[in-house]
């Protein structure tokens, strides 16, 4: 750009302020969320590339899960010659002892001694061939044993793991930084589980089927392409597949691990609707921006047309001058650019706790990014700036001096663009209010139990503690009642699958004591069975699902025919994503083992009560940590994933917002310069203050009002598929979109018309004088 | 009809006072067709404003069919203006979005009329006018001359007293002038007040009286018939 055009450049942007401020501000807030939610993008779908052998990593799924038994790995090993090797995984948490006598409550991942040859950790201590070499050896995270052994050196240090003396044989970093695995403390053998768990056939028994499988395949083979013969092998074999409840196989590459919509143990995953919604908006603010800124430059073109055609008269050729203009938003949209880069790191750790992530941009600047990003300034400030370009350098020079121009830039295009921007902002108000809607729909739905001052608490006592403890308990003023159980409606309880009638059932089982009811306030209807300790409780599910009498006296459990002593009115026991299963409570056993403890409070202080349930767990818990939380904290925690959409959006649509009022604001401002004759002229024919305000703002409420009719069945659309995933559902009511159609009315009355009143006050006179 | 009495308008900036217009005294009566002459920058275009209720004076008094309306505010300006007061600029004034109907329709909406009557009017008035064939144009679609006659419907459409006209034969050549001024003529023959602010000796030939103003102040008033 010579210098001459850029100092008249830099001139026009001096002179129009009000454009100036509109238009870098505008595009450095869009740039903003462009380049931070760019990089989460990356960063997701990058998630396992930094594992060497990651094309030739597989993980066995079915079409429900990712879970299959101990013994399958071995097997498939020896039938398939493309396996080389293979591992299995399953996550837990543990209790972990020093020879310190440090105690502390740990998760761990239990994987072969393949699992580091297999996968590219850095072992910070320690060597990958051996560090999982024999049953008892463990590799912790470097932050874990830090924690637990401070600055000294970890190698062959001694450990207890659930009573099992183990050995330190290496340190890794945070495995989840570089793979789709779960933060873990610790690694510990897989064979070591059997010690563990006190289960000595774990590692032949094919019953378990809970366990994570992960093969490497050799170069150059197509393992994937074996899993029609697996699961030949597997009908005749495995019983999870003789029984037709599972019907399918497949080897998923390493790649889809982070975006399979099969649930899997020990892994973090993401949606891949998610990132492509993400990806829309990221297209959707740009779009936004680029039509912010043509709007504006054609809007303000006025200022500028007299210096075109000032040029185009002195010889300046058409495309030169286009030129000029692109120049000028590449420029413009470079310097929104490097604030955008600032406003990014300045939000960056809003943004990495918004989405639970961890981004880092100052890593980023690499030089292919910075080459990447530069040509994407350069091609973003080309597509702003070619339409604007070819509008203003259009008219002829005669016909800028006549005036016409001003007749001919009040052109169509820039109202469709703030048609365009209302659209998507009313399509995510709706959207935000929808989501809003559902999410406050299942927290607050009635989940059939009792959730307000109730603490759960893991268990570490045996059965022979509880009297003592309860005893304790019952002490404490504030507490109200105690109940024992295992599996409670937190944590699914446990799932036995069984033949009934010549069906596969399937039903999450709970073992519970007599005060669990009176707690948690279930309505139960009694069958008239008389009470004995193998009486058990159905819900109403079962009752309908199985076609039972409505209040049957017996029932064939899975462990044998059962007096049934109540139908309990239907409860969640896992989030309103999923409908209510069948449910079986059973009273506890002499010799069960509570998995949690129930702690009704009354009175206002539960934070002092606490305390001293604390201090009497502490006598029973032998240093094991005291893990609490609030039952109705807990059940509120299953819909975070809603509210992070929810928050995501709403926060979209205040940019959107932030965006659009900019735009109709600044427009308003140049759209009411080109009606000065015309208020003039209205007002010396009698028109008052009041009704040239209507006229002005009428024109900005027509497009919005148009936004609104195109912007509700999009959003219809959009909602409605999002609902469809929910089986408990809000409606989407009309007045939600009614209220944001109001909301885009008020919003863009409350932009134009102090610009409108401000126009309307003008002396005629002085308006029509200019002409 | 109109009397004013040391009319004076000053315009203000931070470093200079001017006085447009310094102590003008006239006197219109009904009926009557006066035209206002005098060379650039001498208050004629001033004095037609605040005669037309566009503009306040800063001192002395107008009298406007018996009422003073020398201090009164832009609402009630706006009121005393609609029905009474029709204006003829030099450069047409029409509005480029709305066609020639919409145009002339203008000051009847502000009246409050009725659709149908509003349409019988303008009907009327451009059927006078001779240009009823023009009235789904646009403004740009017309001859000067036929844009002055668009702006001179408007200014009687609504049946106004007084037409006040700012050079109205400015942008037009001499046969479209002379259609102008005869329309004007024959409005002022069917009892229109009209006033008329003028560089032509041709166009003040048309009217009864002209009063020449030189610095803002009258400096000769002569009949002309």
């Amino acid at each position: 750009m010579r210098l001459k055009n850029f100092k008249s450049f830099v001139n026009s942007l001096i002179n129009n302020k009000l454009y100036t401020v509109v238009t870098l501000v505008g595009f450095a807030i869009s740039l903003t969320f462009v380049i931070l939610l760019s990089a989460y993008i990356k960063k997701e779908l990058t998630v396992n590339s930094l594992q060497e052998n990651s094309s030739r990593i597989y993980r066995l799924i079915n079409e429900k899960h990712a879970e299959f038994a101990p013994p399958i790995g071995l097997y498939l090993q020896n039938e398939f010659p493309e396996i080389e090797s293979y591992t299995r995984i399953l996550e837990n948490y543990g209790k972990l002892v020093t020879q310190d006598d440090i105690k502390v409550k740990f998760n761990y991942l239990a994987a072969d001694s393949t699992f580091f040859t297999i996968f590219s950790f850095k072992l910070i201590e320690g060597k990958p061939e051996t560090a999982l070499k024999t049953k008892n050896s463990v590799v912790l995270s470097r932050e874990f044993a830090n924690k637990i052994f401070g600055n000294n050196s970890k190698l062959d240090k001694q450990i207890t793991i659930n009573g099992i003396d183990c050995i330190v044989k290496g340190v890794i970093d945070d495995i989840s930084k570089t793979s789709s695995f779960e933060k873990c403390d610790a690694i510990i053998n897989f064979r070591c589980l059997a010690d563990i768990w006190r289960a000595p056939n774990l590692l032949t028994s094919m019953g378990n089927s809970s366990f994570a499988l992960y093969f490497l395949a050799k170069p150059n083979t197509d393992l994937s392409s074996k899993a029609p013969q697996v699961l030949d092998m597997f009908k005749k074999d495995y019983w999870m597949y003789q029984d037709g409840r599972t019907k399918t196989v497949v080897f998923e590459p390493l790649a889809d691990n982070y975006f399979s919509h099969i649930p899997a143990r020990a892994t973090h995953q993401n949606s891949k609707t998610f990132i492509a919604v993400l990806f829309a908006i990221v297209i959707l603010i740009l779009a936004l921006a680029i039509i912010n800124y043509m709007n504006l430059t054609i809007a303000q073109s006025g200022v500028r047309v007299k210096e075109m055609a000032l040029k185009k008269l002195l010889g300046s050729s058409r495309k030169k001058l286009i030129f000029q203009h692109i120049n000028e938003s590449i420029i413009l949209c470079f310097i929104a650019f490097l604030l955008a880069l600032l406003l990014s790191f300045i939000a960056e750790p809003i943004f990495n706790s918004l989405l639970d992530t961890q981004l880092n941009l100052a890593s980023e600047f690499t030089k292919s990014t910075i080459l990447i990003t530069l040509v994407f300034v350069v091609l973003i400030g080309f597509i702003s700036g070619i339409i604007p370009a070819f509008i203003i350098t259009r008219l002829n020079a005669v016909q800028v001096f006549k005036g016409e121009f001003k007749r001919k830039s009040k052109s169509i295009y820039s109202k469709l663009l703030i048609g365009f921007q209302y659209i998507v902002v009313i399509v995510l108000i709706i959207s935000t209010v929808i989501i809003a809607r559902q999410t406050a729909f299942m927290r607050n739905h009635s989940l059939g139990f009792n959730t307000r001052n109730i603490v759960w608490l893991d268990s570490n006592l045996s059965n022979s503690e509880m009297a003592g403890f309860k005893n304790e308990m019952n002490k404490i003023p504030g507490v109200k009642r105690i109940s024992f159980v295992k599996g409670s409606p937190l944590d699914r309880g446990d799932n036995r699958s069984y033949i009934y009638e010549d069906k596969p059932v399937s039903f999450q089982v709970f073992k519970v004591d007599s005060s669990f009811f009176p707690m948690m306030e279930m309505n139960i209807t009694s069958t008239g069975a008389g009470y004995t300790k193998e009486g058990i409780w159905i819900n109403r599910v079962t009752v309908d699902k199985l076609g039972l009498d409505p209040l049957p006296k017996s029932f064939k459990s899975y462990n044998g025919e059962k007096p049934v002593l109540g139908i309990i009115d239907n409860f969640y026991f896992e989030s309103l994503h999923r409908e209510i299963g069948m449910a079986l409570i059973q009273q506890m056993s002499e010799t069960d083992d509570p998995k949690q403890i129930l702690i009704q409070l009354e009175g206002n202080k539960p934070i002092s009560v606490l305390e001293k349930v604390k201090k009497s767990y502490d006598e029973y818990a032998n240093g094991q940590p005291f893990d609490y939380g609030f039952v109705n904290e807990t059940t509120q925690s299953w819909y975070d994933s809603e509210k992070k959409t929810g928050t995501i959006v709403s926060y979209f649509a205040m940019l959107s917002i932030i965006i659009s009022v900019m735009g109709i604001f600044a427009m308003a401002v140049f759209y009411n310069q080109q009606k000065i004759k015309e208020i003039g002229i209205r007002k010396v024919n009698g028109a008052t203050v009041f009704q040239i305000v209507k006229i002005l703002n009428l024109d900005f409420i027509k497009w919005v009002a148009i936004a609104f009719v195109i912007a509700s069945p999009i959003a219809y659309y959009a909602m409605n598929n999002w609902l469809q995933k929910f089986p408990y559902k809000t409606t989407l009511d009309w007045w939600v979109f009614a209220l944001a159609g109001i909301f885009a009315i008020i919003l863009s009355l409350l932009t134009v018309s102090w610009q409108s009143f401000n126009a309307a006050r003008r002396n005629p006179v002085e308006a029509l004088r200019n002409e | 009809m109109i009397k004013t009495e040391k009319l004076t308008k000053v315009f203000r900036t931070e470093d200079i006072e001017t006085f447009a217009l310094n102590g003008v005294d006239i006197h219109v009566k009904k009926g009557e067709f006066v035209a206002i002459m005098g060379p650039s920058g001498c208050g004629k275009s001033t004095l037609l404003n605040i005669i037309g209720l566009l503009d306040n004076p800063s001192e002395g008094i107008y009298n406007f069919n018996g009422t003073d309306v020398s201090n009164l505010k832009e609402k009630d300006r706006t009121q005393f203006r609609k029905g009474n007061i029709g204006f003829v600029f030099q450069s047409f004034n029409l509005i480029d979005e709305l066609n020639v109907h919409d145009n002339v329709e203008l000051p009847l909406l502000y009246l409050k009329m009725k659709t149908s009557e509003r349409k019988k009017r303008v009907d009327e008035v451009l059927g006078r006018m001779k240009i009823g064939h023009r009235a789904k144009h646009f403004p740009q679609q017309l001859s000067g001359g036929q844009q002055q006659r668009v702006a001179i419907s408007r200014a009687v459409v609504a049946n106004p007293g007084l037409i006040l006209a700012d050079e109205p034969t400015g942008n037009l050549d001499t046969k479209n002038g002379i259609e102008v001024m005869n329309l004007l003529t024959e409005l002022n023959q069917e009892g229109a007040t009209i006033l008329m602010v003028t560089h032509s000796d041709r166009d003040a030939g048309f009217a009864h009286r002209t009063i020449n103003l030189l610095d803002g102040q009258v400096i000769l008033e002569k009949s002309t018939s």
